[in-house]
């Protein structure tokens, strides 16, 4: 696999992660 | 009669948006009534705010109670708060409980088991999609060895999609992009649904409460009511969230992440831009770029001497500011307009004819008008008394600069520059932005450098003795490439005599030119000429000439690389369609002659994604190239970092091969081609073949040397 390849797919889940994270945020926010 | 008549020549396409305009204000009556009320609403707090900013700053008694700092009473949207309070007392109750309710497992089980019920359904989709695909692979894979010569033949299938696509697909496309051009033409149809659609998502409420909010803050300072305010907004906003789809959020969140990207793209090709221009300005007068072939030795001068002609532009505009600024109450413009004469009638065709013009208008007591009693003749700038004459001399001297319609580029090889000018009969303004450019107009907008004539450049002897051309250079940017095949270094030019009657490098006193250059072109103070050039090593270059340059080593340059963020997930599918497709392309190309549908589905799908990959890398990549900067003989050479922008440097800007077409014409006096050159017989060279390389070791050294030891 290139180098580039795999720095996009870090990339990419590292945005995965972010938006799990922030949907906690969100989530808990509608739970109260 | 005749109203009828002008009904009948009436555009049908007004029908058509006169049609869509009623739906939306259907649409404002019966799904989104309240919002009208809100929008009044917020239109009576601007003007009750108005009332109260102008009776409390001019001290008039008054009653007025400001409506703004009031909740809303229109009650349609107090169901979509998201839960949010509507008090400060209510919000610190809450974000306590938020946060209590953060920490807790069972929040986090909660949210994992509903994050895991989203990935399920991801999972089903990706399933079925992958499935799709590998079901479509398959039977391509099978298909492709199905071999034939039926060259350009389609399939059936083929066939009639495209019959669809003609009937169907393509005069739908075709009103469509029309019908988007009628619209885009025609203002107030659009301003009209955009105003409507503001209107029904309360984006314009939002915007005149905040100016009636502005109103009451200015003068009241009433900090407390601002968590009202933000509570509003919330529920003004909230309402578009609800009404509009989630994928209609999504795609605008998409199309609004993708419109900050670009423009972060944007921003950091013009840094790099003003990066790269700092580090010209260091630079002394002449500066040869060295490097190995392919170094981008050619690619770093030509980028060079475009940013240099731009930062010229910009100098006499800012110049002849400074100039008006001296003189305020001067009348430029006239003076502008008898330049223009001039230059038009090329009375004015260099700085010098500039000079002669303006002095000669000097000496016949030309006024322009200008009250000299009133508003004086001089200007201290504190270190002497500028004259209004020579500032006029001066300023006419860099407008002839500024407004010249031609290249500062005098080069070796043909580059091309596409700076537009924008003039309405004024002051002209350049565009002088090489990012923003669409490549449609790239001939349009093209001029090309200057054919540099090397007799310009000599103050001795020259090649054409009645050269008209060997005194036209005062000012531009010279580009030499393979300064050192021109010039030569002291060992080739061994043989060479000042004395020779025909012009040489040591009789024709370039290098003179090269120490006097700031004397023809410099206008007040400031030079306008500039010397770049290339070769691969620094001593192809003789002494005299090498040290009055700036040597730029030229190390290693970089991949290419993004300005723009966020392609990261379009390179991903990138990679992974186009390498797939390329084994496909050519295993099909190579067993069959024919066209199926699913061949030509697969390969427009991944020429649209090479389109749109290829589009973005020519627009925000880059490139950066490693310089050794040597100032001095014996000090470290300094490293500096050139940025190489795809869009300023390789949008049909120059000709790596820019002697080719003397190779061209050598080849084509040629009666043979490389298929007629003998090959070897084995993997070891026959005696006769060695004697067949005209070489100097081999035949002059080996074989001339055997034959004379064995005679």
């Amino acid at each position: 696999m290139k180098k580039k390849t795999i720095v996009n797919v870090l990339k990419l889940v590292g945005v995965i992660v972010a938006i799990v994270i922030v949907g906690y945020f969100i989530y808990t926010g509608g739970n109260i | 009669m005749r109203l009828f008549g002008a009904i009948k020549h009436i555009n049908y396409k007004h029908y058509v948006c006169a049609g869509i305009t009623l739906l939306f204000v259907l649409c404002s009556v019966f799904v989104y009534p309240h919002n009208v009320l809100r929008l009044l609403e917020s239109t009576r707090d601007v003007g009750v705010s108005i009332a109260f900013f102008f009776a409390q700053i001019f001290r008039i008694p008054h009653s007025i109670s400001p409506t703004v700092t009031d909740l809303s009473s229109v009650t349609y949207f107090n169901e979509y708060t998201f839960g949010f309070p509507k008090t400060w007392e209510e919000f610190t109750v809450v974000f306590e409980k938020y946060w209590a309710t953060f920490a807790t497992s069972d929040n986090l089980t909660g949210y994992l088991s509903y994050v895991g019920s989203i990935l399920y359904y991801v999972f089903i989709a990706i399933f079925v999609i992958a499935l799709i695909l590998l079901g479509l692979f398959a039977y391509l894979k099978i298909d492709i060895k199905r071999e034939n010569n039926d060259y350009a033949k389609e399939s059936r299938p083929l066939k009639v999609f495209k019959a669809v696509a003609i009937h169907a697909y393509l005069p739908t496309r075709k009103w469509l992009t029309s019908f988007c051009q009628f619209v885009s033409s025609h203002k107030a149809w659009w301003v009209t649904w955009l105003l409507i659609f503001l209107v029904n998502h309360n984006l314009i409420s939002a915007v005149t409460s905040c100016i009636a909010y502005l109103f009451y803050f200015s003068v009241s300072v009433d900090v407390l009511s601002l968590f009202t305010q933000l509570y509003k907004l919330i529920l003004d906003l909230s309402v578009g969230l609800h009404m509009i789809p989630l994928w209609g959020t999504l795609l605008f969140v998409i199309y609004l992440l993708n419109r900050a990207f670009k423009r972060i793209g944007y921003d950091r090709l013009n840094h790099h831009e003003m990066k790269n221009r700092g580090f010209i300005n260091n630079l002394p007068f002449a500066v040869m770029n060295c490097g190995t072939m392919g170094a981008n030795k050619t690619t770093v001068l030509t980028d060079m001497g475009l940013s240099q002609e731009v930062m010229y532009l910009d100098k006499a505009r800012d110049l002849i500011i400074e100039h008006t600024m001296r003189f305020p109450n001067f009348p430029w413009v006239t003076l502008e307009n008898m330049l223009k004469d001039a230059i038009g009638s090329h009375t004015i065709y260099n700085l010098a004819t500039c000079k002669v013009y303006v002095r000669n208008l000097a000496v016949s007591g030309e006024t322009f008008g200008y009250d000299a009693e009133r508003y004086g003749v001089y200007f201290d700038n504190k270190l002497q008394h500028v004259d209004l004459w020579d500032s006029i001399e001066s300023y006419a001297q860099l407008y002839f600069l500024y407004t010249l319609k031609t290249s500062f580029l005098v080069f070796n090889y043909s580059v091309r520059t596409d700076n537009v000018m924008r003039d309405k009969g004024n002051f002209p303004i350049w565009n002088t932005n090489f990012f923003y450019r669409n490549s449609a107009d790239v001939d349009k907008n093209a001029r090309y450098a200057h054919v540099l004539d090397f007799d310009a450049l000599r103050l001795g002897k020259k090649m054409k003795p009645n050269n008209p051309n060997s005194n036209f250079f005062e000012f531009g940017v010279v580009g030499i490439t393979e300064i050192g095949k021109e010039r030569g270094n002291m060992i080739e030019n061994y043989d060479k005599k000042k004395s020779d009657d025909k012009t040489n490098q040591k009789n024709d006193k370039f290098d003179v030119w090269l120490k006097m250059i700031r004397h023809s072109a410099t206008v007040d103070h400031y030079c306008f000429a500039r010397v770049f050039s290339d070769e691969q090593r620094p001593e192809n270059l003789g002494a005299d000439a090498r040290e009055l340059c700036e040597i730029l080593g030229l190390r290693d340059t970089s991949e290419v690389k993004l300005a723009r963020p966020g392609f990261f997930i379009v390179d991903l599918l990138y990679d992974l369609v186009y390498s797939k497709f390329v084994d496909v392309f050519l295993q099909y190309r190579h067993n069959r002659g024919d066209t199926t549908l699913l061949y030509y589905i697969l390969r427009t799908v991944t020429s649209k994604l090479y389109g749109y990959y290829t589009g973005v890398y020519n627009t925000f990549g880059y490139k950066t190239v490693k310089i050794d900067v040597r100032r001095g003989l014996y000090d470290k050479p300094e490293e500096h970092k050139y940025y190489l922008a795809h869009k300023k440097i390789y949008s049909k800007r120059f000709s790596t091969d820019c002697f080719s077409d003397f190779f061209a014409v050598k080849a084509l006096s040629s009666k043979v081609g490389i298929n007629d050159i003998a090959t070897y017989a084995g993997v070891k060279a026959t005696f006769q073949e060695l004697a067949q390389q005209d070489s100097y070791f081999v035949v002059n050294d080996l074989i001339k040397g055997f034959l004379s030891k064995n005679k």
